[in-house]
C-alpha cells in the first residue's frame, strides 16, 4: 500500500516539476514528507480530507535555511549550510534542530518574540523606563535559556509585586498603554489566553477588570522607580477565563485565583496551552492553527485536532516550550515544500505547503550586518539616559522596543503598543523596494560583503558561488551562471571587478533572499 | 506622567473644550446666517508642515512680550510687521515683511509636556493610550487624496529625517506611510534614499542592472496560478522602478533651480528642504513634512535662537513668498508648529545658562495659504505668554481646520483596514475650528 502511494507521488512530482522551470527543482525533493508524530497524523488527516496529498518535502538547502532563520534568527553561514546539505547522516535534521535549540541564538530570537508579546519598551505609550526594560528582558531570556516551564513563568508574572527595578516580573503589570484594571485585564486575556475582551459584553469585562482592581502603583524617590503593590479590596465577584464566576472575599487576592486556575486547574492549563501553541505555531508559519494567532475565538481552527494534540503534549510535558518548538519544526508541515504545483496556495492554508513570507525587519537587518560585517545603528526619540549598544549586539537582542531605526520602522517592526501579533507588519511595499534598490547606506554595506581576504583570492565564478551560498544556501544553477557570465564577459575588463557588487545587489533585491520559503 | 498630572491634564482639556465652545458659538451662528453652514469650500491641494521638533518658544517667534521683564523675554524685543498692529519677535525681520500672507495663532494649548505624548496629540488629534495607534495627519491626508493625486512620488514625504513613530500610519494601510528622503538637499547632489542611485551610477548602468535582476529573480514567478505574496512583491517592485526611472526623481534634482532661487532660500539644509517642498507641491504631492531639528533649547536658548531663527526666517519667508508669486499659495497650506512651546520664565542658573523648558499651556503656531486668510491673529496670551487669555485653540481645532480646508470632513468616518468604527477626529473638536480666519468666511 505504502509503495503504491509512493509511486503515485513520484509520477505526480514529475508532472509538477515538469511545468516549473529548472530553478524550481532546487526547492523541492521528489519525495513525500514522512509522517512521524501524532501531530503529523493530525495534519495528514486534514490533507487527505481536503485531497491535498501528495505533499512534497523541501530540499535540504531550504530546510537548513528555514531552521537557522527560525531557531537562530539568522542565515546559516556558507560552511554551516554546506555541512548540512552534504552530510550523509540520516538524523542530520534532528541533530541540527537540537543543536540550534540549545544555542544562545535561540534565546535571542525568542527573547524578541516574547518581548513583543509582553510589550517591552521604555517609552510612550508603555513607559516601562530603561532600567525596568533591561531587568524584564533579562527575566524573559532566563525563562527561555533555562527552559523554565511556561506555566511557572506565567505564575511568577501574575503574582509579582515590588519595585520595577528589583522585581523583574512586576513589570508585567506596568507594561500596558492603559493601566486601569480593565486595561490590564484586556492585555492579560490577550497575552495569556488569546481572548479579546473587547468582544465581550460589558458585564463580563467588568468582572474581568475586578481581578486587577487590587493592583496599585506608587513611585519612590529613585528616578523612575515604581512599586507595584496590592491594595486591599472589598468583597467582589470575578470571572475566570472559562466563564465561571467566583466570589472573592474582602482582602483576598483575586489574581491568585486566576493564577491557580491557569497553572493548576486542568481546564485552565488547557486554555493556557492552547494559547501558547497557537501563538508559537504562528511564529513558525506566519499564521496560527486558528489563523489570527492570538485570537482563539476569532475564526475556526484550520485543523482543530492538531491544536488539541499539540496542546495536550504541552500540558503533559509540563509546559516545555523548547519541546513544543522541536515538535513543530520536526513536523511534516514545517518540512513541506513551498512550491507544489497549482494547488500551492490552497495547500498553504492547510499547512501542506510551507507558507512564503517576507523576512522580519530585525532579522533582515541582522543578516545584512552579518554579511557585510558593518553593524547597524539605532536611535531613540528620547535620548535619555544614554544607552550603549556594542557593535556585537544583534538587532534581535535589542531589549527596548523604543530603540529603533528608520530601517526597522520601514520594514514593519512591531511597535509593542498593543502586544498583538498583527502589530508586526511583514507585507512588502514600494518604499521598501525603493530602499533595497537604491539606499546609499545599504549599498555601501552590500559592497563590503566580499571584502574579506579569503574571498579576494577566488575567481569570479568562485565568488558568485560563495554569494549564492551566503544568500540562498545553494549553488547557482547552470541558467543563472550563464546569465551572470554573459554579462561579465560583455564588460570591458577594467570594469569587471565591480561586477561582484552587482551580483550581491541583485541577490539582496531578489525574492528568494527576502522571503522565508 | 503620573496619575495626578494626567488628571490635571484631563481637567485642562475639558476646560479648554468648554471655552472653545463659547468663543466660537458666534462664529457658527454667523455661518448659518450667511448660508454657509458647515459647507466649507475646499481650497488646499497640498500641505507643507514645518515641524519645529523640540518646541519653539512662543516669545522668540510670533508672540513677543517686549514689555515683560528680562526674566521672561531675555532682553529681546519685538518688531512691527507690514500689517499695522501685529508685532513679531525681532529674530524674524524677513517674516515681518510678509505678515499679510500668514496668520498667527497665539493661543495654542494642550496638557502634554513630554515630547512623545505632545507630538502624538499634535499629529493625530488623539490622546495617547487605549492600545490603538491613530494615524498622523499626513497619512490621513495621503489616504483621502489618493484618487486625485496621480504622481509617482509617494503622497506623503518627509524631508529629510524621520519623525519615527510620530509620522506613522497607525492602523491605516502601509501605502500611506511617509517616504523619508534622507540625504541632504544642501549637498552637491541631493541623494534621496531609494530614488537616486548611490555611487554615481548612470542611467544606462542602472537599466542594465535592473535587466539582470529581472533575468535572475525567477523565484516564485513560475508557479502555476501564481501566489498572492509573490504577485504583490513583483507589483510593488514595478511601482518602485517607476519612481526611480520615471520623472519622479527629477522633483528632487535641485540643480534644475537657478542659483538665485537657491540662494533666496538660504544654502542650509532647512532652506533647501523648503525649496524641495515647493517643488513637491508643484508636482502635486499632497503632504510634505519638513522636520526641523534643534529647537529643544533647554540650555543657552538665546544663543541658539540667533542662528536657528535667522536660518528659518530666511527659508520660511522665501517659501511663503515664492509660493505666492507662483500662484500656489491659495492651494497650499503652510503650517508651522512645534509639539509645544517653552517655559516663559528663563532659567538663568547653571547648567541651563539661560534655558527654557517644555511648555504646552500656551504656545504659538502659524498658518498661511490654502484657504487661510493672512494678516490675522487668533487668540491672545497674557503679559508673559504663560496663559491663554482668549480663544484657546486645541490641537484638534488646528487639525480640524486643516482637514476642512483640504476638503476632508473631520467629523466623517475614517476608513481603515482593521474595521474600527471611528471618525477622522474625535467628536469634541467640532466647535473650536479656526473659521474666523477662513478666507471665504472673513
Amino acid at each position: 500500500m505504502r509503495g503504491c502511494i509512493l509511486s503515485v507521488a513520484i509520477s505526480a512530482a514529475i508532472a509538477v516539476t515538469g511545468v516549473c522551470r529548472a530553478a524550481e527543482k532546487l526547492y523541492v525533493k521528489s519525495r513525500e514528507v514522512a509522517l512521524r508524530s501524532a501531530a503529523d497524523r493530525a495534519l495528514a488527516a486534514v490533507w487527505q480530507e481536503q485531497k491535498l496529498m501528495p505533499v512534497f518535502e523541501a530540499s535540504d538547502n531550504l530546510l537548513v535555511r528555514r531552521l537557522y532563520l527560525d531557531l537562530a534568527g539568522r542565515l546559516p553561514s556558507v560552511a554551516e549550510a554546506k555541512s548540512f546539505v552534504y552530510s550523509p547522516d540520516k538524523d542530520k535534521y534532528e541533530k541540527l534542530v537540537d543543536k540550534l535549540l540549545g544555542s544562545p541564538d535561540f534565546v535571542a530570537v525568542f527573547g524578541m518574540r516574547f518581548g513583543d508579546m509582553l510589550r517591552i519598551k521604555s517609552e510612550f505609550p508603555i513607559n516601562l523606563w530603561p532600567n525596568a526594560v533591561y531587568v524584564y528582558q533579562r527575566r524573559v531570556e532566563n525563562f527561555i535559556e533555562s527552559n523554565e516551564p511556561y506555566h511557572k513563568f506565567v505564575r511568577s508574572l501574575l503574582l509579582a509585586q515590588g519595585s520595577n527595578f528589583r522585581v523583574a516580573e512586576a513589570n508585567f503589570y506596568r507594561a500596558h498603554a492603559d493601566r486601569s484594571p480593565l486595561g490590564i485585564a484586556k492585555n492579560c486575556a490577550l497575552t495569556l489566553c488569546g481572548i479579546r475582551l473587547d468582544k465581550f459584553p460589558e458585564k463580563e469585562q467588568k468582572l474581568w477588570a475586578n481581578i486587577f482592581e487590587e493592583i496599585g502603583f506608587k513611585s519612590t524617590r529613585e528616578w523612575k522607580e515604581e512599586i507595584v503593590f496590592l491594595k486591599r479590596c472589598p468583597e467582589r465577584e470575578i470571572i475566570l477565563p472559562d466563564g465561571k464566576v467566583v466570589k472573592v472575599p474582602a482582602g483576598k487576592e483575586a489574581r491568585r485565583i486566576l493564577a491557580d486556575f491557569l497553572t493548576g486547574d486542568p481546564k485552565g492549563k488547557k486554555m493556557l496551552a492552547d494559547a501558547l501553541v497557537n501563538r508559537t505555531w504562528y511564529w513558525f508559519f506566519g499564521s496560527g492553527i486558528v489563523p489570527a494567532g492570538d485570537d482563539l475565538a476569532g475564526a475556526k481552527a484550520v485543523n482543530p485536532k492538531l491544536l488539541d494534540v499539540l496542546s495536550k503534549e504541552v500540558v503533559s510535558s509540563n509546559f516545555d516550550f523548547r519541546k513544543l518548538c522541536r515538535t513543530i519544526v520536526c513536523s511534516a508541515a514545517y518540512r513541506s515544500a513551498s512550491f507544489q504545483g497549482k494547488d500551492t496556495a490552497r495547500k498553504a492554508t492547510f499547512f501542506a505547503a510551507y507558507p512564503i513570507r517576507r523576512l522580519e525587519a530585525e532579522i533582515l537587518d541582522d543578516i545584512i550586518t552579518d554579511l557585510s560585517t558593518v553593524p547597524s545603528s539605532y536611535a531613540s526619540v528620547i535620548p535619555e539616559p544614554f544607552t550603549f549598544i556594542p557593535g556585537s549586539m544583534r538587532t534581535i537582542q535589542i531589549a527596548d522596543g523604543s530603540i529603533s531605526s528608520s530601517f526597522l520602522i520601514l520594514f514593519g517592526r512591531p511597535s509593542r503598543d498593543a502586544g498583538t501579533l498583527a502589530e508586526r507588519n511583514n507585507t512588502i511595499n514600494a518604499k521598501q523596494r525603493l530602499f533595497l534598490f537604491n539606499s546609499g547606506a545599504l549599498y555601501r554595506r552590500v559592497c563590503r560583503i566580499l571584502r574579506r581576504r579569503a574571498y579576494q583570492r577566488l575567481s569570479f565564478a568562485g565568488k558568485v558561488d560563495v554569494l549564492y551560498w551566503m544568500f540562498y544556501s545553494r549553488s547557482p544553477n547552470a541558467a543563472e551562471r550563464a546569465v551572470i557570465e554573459k554579462r561579465y564577459n560583455a564588460l570591458p575588463s577594467k570594469q569587471r571587478w565591480a561586477m561582484q557588487n552587482d551580483v550581491a545587489w541583485i541577490l539582496v533585491n531578489s525574492a528568494e533572499f527576502l522571503h522565508r520559503h | 506622567m503620573d496619575r495626578r498630572e494626567f488628571l490635571k491634564g484631563c481637567a485642562a482639556v475639558a476646560a479648554v473644550g468648554a471655552l472653545g465652545g463659547c468663543a466660537t458659538a458666534a462664529e457658527v451662528k454667523h455661518d448659518s446666517s450667511s448660508g454657509k453652514s458647515g459647507k466649507i469650500k475646499k481650497h488646499a491641494r497640498s500641505v507643507i508642515e514645518i515641524w519645529v521638533w523640540g518646541g519653539p518658544c512662543q516669545l522668540e517667534t510670533f508672540d513677543p512680550k517686549p514689555k515683560a521683564s528680562r526674566d521672561y523675554n531675555g532682553g529681546f524685543g519685538a518688531i512691527p510687521t507690514n500689517v499695522p498692529g501685529i508685532e513679531i519677535s525681532e529674530f524674524w525681520p524677513m517674516m515681518a515683511k510678509l505678515a499679510d500672507k500668514y496668520s498667527i495663532i497665539r493661543s495654542m494649548t494642550h496638557p502634554h509636556r513630554g515630547h512623545e505624548t505632545a507630538t502624538y496629540l499634535m499629529q493625530t488629534g488623539r490622546n495617547p493610550g487605549g492600545g490603538k495607534v491613530y494615524p498622523a495627519i499626513g497619512a490621513v491626508i495621503a489616504m483621502f487624496k489618493r484618487k486625485e493625486y496621480k504622481g509617482d512620488v509617494p503622497p506623503y514625504v518627509i524631508l529629510t529625517v524621520p519623525k519615527g513613530r510620530f509620522s506613522e500610519v497607525g492602523f491605516l494601510s502601509e501605502e500611506f506611510s511617509p517616504l523619508v528622503t534622507g540625504g541632504n538637499p544642501n549637498a552637491q547632489r541631493f541623494v534621496v534614499d531609494g530614488i537616486v542611485p548611490p555611487g554615481g551610477l548612470g542611467k544606462e548602468e542602472q537599466t542594465a542592472r535592473f535587466g539582470m535582476l529581472e533575468e535572475l529573480d525567477t523565484f516564485g514567478k513560475n508557479v502555476p496560478a501564481g501566489l498572492p505574496v509573490m504577485h504583490e512583491f513583483n507589483s510593488v517592485g514595478k511601482d518602485a522602478r517607476r519612481v526611480i526611472e520615471g520623472d519622479g526623481a527629477k522633483v528632487f534634482d535641485l540643480s534644475l533651480e537657478s542659483a538665485e532661487t537657491r540662494d533666496r532660500y538660504g544654502r542650509t539644509t532647512f532652506g533647501q528642504s523648503c525649496l524641495t517642498a515647493r517643488r513637491l507641491v508643484e508636482s502635486g504631492v499632497p503632504y510634505i513634512t519638513i522636520n526641523a531639528q534643534g529647537w529643544d533649547t533647554h540650555k543657552r536658548h538665546f544663543e541658539t535662537m540667533k542662528t536657528k531663527a535667522a536660518e528659518m526666517d530666511k527659508a520660511l519667508s522665501a517659501l511663503i513668498s515664492d509660493l505666492s508669486e507662483k500662484g500656489l499659495l491659495d492651494s497650499t497650506i503652510v503650517w508651522w508648529t512645534g509639539e509645544f512651546g517653552r517655559t516663559p520664565k528663563v532659567d538663568w542658573e547653571a547648567p541651563w545658562n539661560g534655558g527654557r523648558n517644555h511648555f504646552s499651556r500656551c504656545f504659538t503656531s502659524l498658518v498661511a495659504g490654502g484657504g487661510f486668510a493672512g494678516g490675522k491673529v487668533v487668540g491672545a496670551s497674557d503679559e508673559t505668554a504663560s496663559n491663554v487669555v482668549s480663544r484657546p485653540v486645541t490641537p484638534q481645532d488646528m487639525l480640524g481646520s486643516i482637514y476642512e480646508l483640504c476638503g476632508i470632513d473631520p467629523d466623517g468616518p475614517l476608513p481603515n483596514p482593521i474595521g474600527l468604527e471611528t471618525t477622522v477626529l474625535p467628536p469634541q473638536s467640532k466647535l473650536g475650528r479656526l473659521r474666523e480666519i477662513y478666507k471665504e468666511l472673513v
